[in-house]
């Protein structure tokens, strides 16, 4: 298998003249339109755009100026993120047709950097779902096996990624959206430590627990993109500064970190196949030099409850964050005889069925009589959960354990089931509610070599809050310990 | 004014003592809006002032004012409140289509400031009215129904402005007092410099609370509030008919139920718009896109000296140390400025100038210079020093109360001459020295023997026909007191 070049080698070429970025874009684009009938990553190819934004790269370069540590590379951004007079979806029918009229923080520092973006990749409705199978626009397929979801919500970006139609793309995550799609589809995705990344410009789900970061063919990638993403945002006003030394100046060593796998994150719900490949991982760590140490059960208690946690917290958000949807100002509208049939016919029909639920959910649960149970119940869980993680990061510098306790499943196979696949946040939605930040990096696929059907596995690695560089420098470093990911099939594969 | 209007009621209601709390939404002054950074300005055209975050657009995020905040405490600090250390935003939700993200933020659990209290007096009693809570909000849109037209139309130039809520205690006891609580907050928050308090252009809105009970001890009665009175004038007719309303269900042996009511001022009346059972339900909970903030108490210090003296007293010092009467105290302070205006004329005024007096000249004079130009008193051409010069030549005899009417009107016209220079100029300076004056005096009673004769026999009325003909031989320039000493003399002289 070939090496796949990384965006930061790719954006030394162009920046040296080496390569021309239209010539990358259409190539991207040619890639897009050869795989995307297959897969449905994308809602919107939107080349004129990516076009003229190479166009823009090569007059830079051409002039003698450098258009910066991303120049020429394509980028692809999940269909909630906000860039000018580009669609804004949302994965919702509510937003069909909408422009966005400003361009959100993470773009911005893209567009500064040189990327080209290309595309608009689907998602769930408003980034609620684990499979894209909640997206209005019909689900995304996994690229290495169509039959199968690529995860969600931020699937469209994963399947993009894991195809190689692009080396990187944005996703979101509230409860595991970034990791988890990474993981099932064989690439890095890394959740920072909330307030890390502005959400300037990203669709609101649940305000407390949105970020929006990377997902990357390579872990030194996702690091770079992370570096000039993170950063405080006058307009957000929950980021903070963060330390400004780039992950490339951190040390990439494994050597002597403490890295410890709580029991909570690899108990009974955890697929054997995915078990294996995690404990490969955990070998694998301890020959790089990592203290390994495996955690009694029970220091973790409470993330036993981190599902209904999170589904309270992210659906009381969510139902508030979802009333600006209401065909007055914007988006299409579902008239009835008066301003509340308006708002009953708008938004019953033109949300989801997973949306509707969540936001009937959560309006349950901030209803008076019901907060103090169900809002102020929650809000108490997740301090205690956040507590318990302090504490052990007081004895151990990472956490790792597997991204989803299963690999992609088939479409179809959970959708009807809302709590099967609210599962899929298990071990993914605990690091949201505390804030902090996480990675997920591929190790390895299910089964033997030679064997058919064989699924990637992906490694959860969480640090303390504030540690996104230490996270991002263990992930590197186990790519490199590890050497380059199993690609899927086609992957990085042009037209036939 | 109805039942409601004296504390002791009249007639049929004379048994309901009405208890009265007041909700006051005050429109900070800032330059832009309380989460972003569209101007907050009044009357500019539908929609022009408005951006991705006040009209709710997907993805947006609110970034409070910190103006906002600062003059939120220095309301606070002007009604007496305690401010805490820290505060936070909540969202209060509900659907309208002039909320453009379906909820508003507001601060539920937490206010800005509590506590506080507004002393002002009513009817020559001292009142102190407790202010439970002042809390800071964003406003919402407008909606506009065009006339004969099948549709509604929204403009959000106002959505977004800052609000400061300010929650009284249920201490008022009449529509009369709540009327002078009003004033009274009203007055307090422009001297304080928060807000211009303009209930025409919405800068000062009211919701009134009101209950009645059997007597001074009785426990409350069941309340209902009474939304969006938008004139001092609406507020005391909507309470005065909400209180006859209930006076009359309680007359007839019937329960008040607890509602929201509006008040159509066409008819007078109040109505139910809605009851208990179907109020909202806004399901507050705290703002996620806002972290908590800190209000350090060395900063609220600094904010409390800042502080200009308050006009409840400023009243005081005005009664007992200037001796004004209420009601030109009153007057004065009415606006900041008048009294402000008053105090330089005081001040500049080095051979000491009379309160009284003084404060009579610019509750005529200066006013009138005012409302003739349509300038603020501070900008007039007519300076307190000018004044003070021309009240001190009035006050030397130099010159008669009328003269000095006819200087006023030349100080504004004429902005660089002084009063003395004008006074000249019009020729209007009096003669009050008793020489020049008495040669006058002994001509006029000359001409004038008959008149002389017929005095001293008895008819001492022609005094003032003499004293009118010393003025006229005068030019009209003769100090009329000098001019009557005088005339006593010279008659006197056998």
């Amino acid at each position: 298998m070939s090496a796949t070049p990384t965006a930061a080698s790719l954006a030394a070429e162009v920046r040296a003249g080496r390569q021309d970025p239209v010539a990358l874009a259409e190539a991207a684009l040619a890639r897009l339109r050869a795989r995307n009938p297959a897969l449905h990553a994308y809602l919107d190819e939107d080349a004129a755009f990516a076009l003229e934004r190479a166009a823009h790269v090569a007059g830079l370069v051409a002039a003698g100026k450098d258009p910066g540590r991303l120049a020429g590379v394509p980028v692809s951004l999940k269909d909630n993120i906000a860039v000018t007079g580009r669609t804004l979806t949302a994965g919702s029918r509510i937003l069909q047709g909408y422009r966005a009229p400003y361009t959100s923080h993470v773009a911005e520092r893209l567009l500064a950097e040189g990327a080209v973006l290309v595309g608009r990749t689907n998602l769930d409705e408003f980034a609620m779902g684990a499979s894209t199978e909640n997206s209005a626009y019909g689900p995304s397929r996994n690229p290495w096996d169509e039959s199968r979801v690529p995860g969600g919500s931020s699937g469209g970006s994963a399947s993009a990624v894991g195809a190689g139609i692009v080396t990187l793309a944005l996703g979101s995550e509230t409860g595991g959206s970034i990791r988890q799609p990474a993981a099932l589809c064989g690439v890095t995705g890394f959740k920072p430590t909330y307030g890390a990344v502005s959400r300037h410009g990203l669709v609101a789900f649940g305000s407390s627990l949105d970020v929006i970061g990377p997902i990357a063919a390579h872990a030194s990638d996702a690091a770079l993109v992370h570096d000039i993403l993170a950063g405080h945002d006058p307009r957000d006003a929950t980021t903070w500064p963060g330390p400004r030394t780039p992950v490339s100046a951190a040390p990439t060593s494994l050597a002597g970190l403490r890295v410890a796998i709580p029991a909570e994150f690899i108990d009974g719900n955890v697929d054997a196949g995915v078990r294996e490949r995690i404990e490969d991982a955990l070998e694998l760590l301890a020959r790089a030099g990592a203290r390994v140490t495996r955690l009694p059960p029970g220091l973790l208690a409470h993330m036993s409850h981190s599902i209904p946690v999170y589904y309270i917290v992210a659906s009381s958000e969510a139902c508030s964050n979802l009333a600006r949807f209401d065909g007055i100002r914007y988006g299409p509208r579902e008239s009835g005889d008066d301003l509340l049939a308006t708002y009953e016919r708008t938004r019953g029909r033109l949300f989801g069925p997973e949306v509707r639920r969540r936001i009937m959910l959560g309006t349950f649960a901030l209803s008076s009589g019901y907060h103090d149970a169900w809002y102020k119940k929650a809000l108490a869980v997740r301090r205690l959960i956040q507590k318990e993680f302090l504490a052990l990061f007081e004895q151990h510098d990472l956490l790792v354990g597997p991204t989803s306790p299963f690999p992609a499943f088939p479409l179809g196979e959970r959708a009807s089931d809302p709590y099967a696949m609210y599962l899929c946040d298990l071990l993914t939605a605990p690091a949201c509610l505390a804030g902090l930040p996480s990675v997920s990096v591929p190790c390895g696929l299910t089964g033997r070599a030679g064997e058919p059907g064989r699924l990637p596995v992906g490694l959860q690695i969480c640090g303390r809050a504030g540690d996104d560089h230490g996270v991002l420098a263990a992930a590197v470093a186990f790519e490199a310990a590890r050497g380059e990911p199993e690609r899927a099939p086609h992957f990085g594969g042009g037209p036939p | 004014m109805s039942a409601a209007g004296s504390t002791a009621g009249r007639a049929g209601a004379t048994r309901w003592e009405p208890v009265i709390g007041l909700e006051v939404h005050v429109q900070l002054a800032t330059a832009s809006k309380l989460f972003c950074r569209c101007e907050a300005r009044f009357g500019a055209p539908p929609n022009s002032l408005v951006c991705p975050v006040c009209t709710g657009q997907p993805g947006t995020l609110p970034v409070l004012n910190g103006e906002a905040l600062r003059l939120g405490v220095l309301a606070g600090l002007a009604l007496q409140c305690r401010i805490d250390a820290v505060t936070k935003f909540d969202r209060k939700n509900y659907f309208y289509p002039d909320l453009p993200k379906g909820y508003q933020i507001s601060q539920f659990d937490q206010p800005l400031c509590r506590n506080g209290v507004l002393e002002f007096d009513h009817e020559g009693v001292r009142r102190r009215v407790h202010v439970v809570r002042a809390h800071l909000e964003e406003d919402s849109g407008k909606i506009i129904h065009p006339e004969g037209m099948e549709l509604s139309l929204v403009d959000l130039n106002r959505a977004g402005t800052p609000l400061l809520e300010i929650v009284s205690g249920p201490d008022l006891r009449s529509t009369g007092e709540a009327s002078a609580y009003l004033q009274a907050l009203r007055r307090t928050l422009r001297y304080a410099g928060v807000s211009e308090c303009d209930m025409e252009k919405g800068s000062f809105r009211c919701d009134a609370n009101l209950s009645l009970r059997a007597g001074p001890d009785a426990p409350f009665g069941t309340r209902t509030e009474i939304k969006n009175l938008n004139s001092f004038r609406f507020v005391a007719a909507a309470l005065a008919a909400e209180a006859e309303r209930q006076a009359a269900l309680l007359d007839r042996g019937e329960r008040v139920v607890q509602s929201t009511m509006a008040f159509d001022p066409q008819s007078g009346r109040t109505a139910v718009m809605r009851t208990k059972e179907d109020a909202h339900d806004y399901r507050y909970f705290p703002e996620p896109d806002l972290p908590r903030f800190l209000v350090p108490a060395a900063w609220v210090d600094g904010l409390r000296r800042e502080l200009p003296e308050l006009p409840d007293a400023r009243r005081a010092r005005f009664l007992s140390e200037l001796g004004l009467a209420p009601r030109e105290a009153d007057a004065l302070l009415g606006e900041r400025v008048l009294a402000d205006y008053f105090e330089a004329v005081l001040a500049a005024g080095a051979t000491g100038l009379d309160p009284t007096s003084t404060a009579g000249w610019v509750l005529t004079e200066v006013l009138r210079l005012s409302n003739e130009r349509r300038l603020p008193v501070n900008q007039l051409a007519t300076t307190p020093g000018r004044l003070a010069g021309l009240l001190a030549m009035v006050g030397a005899g130099e010159l008669s109360v009328q003269a000095a009417r006819h200087v006023v009107s030349a100080l504004e016209e004429q902005p660089r001459r002084a009063a003395r220079e004008l006074a000249q100029a019009l020729d209007l300076v009096q003669v009050s020295d008793s020489g020049a004056l008495e040669a006058v005096v002994r001509e006029v009673l000359a001409r004038e023997a008959d008149m002389v004769a017929r005095y001293r026999s008895g008819k001492t009325g022609l005094l003032h026909a003499l004293l009118g003909s010393v003025m006229k031989a005068s030019g009209g320039k003769a100090n009329p007191n000098t001019v009557r000493e005088l005339l006593a003399k010279v008659l006197a002289e056998a």
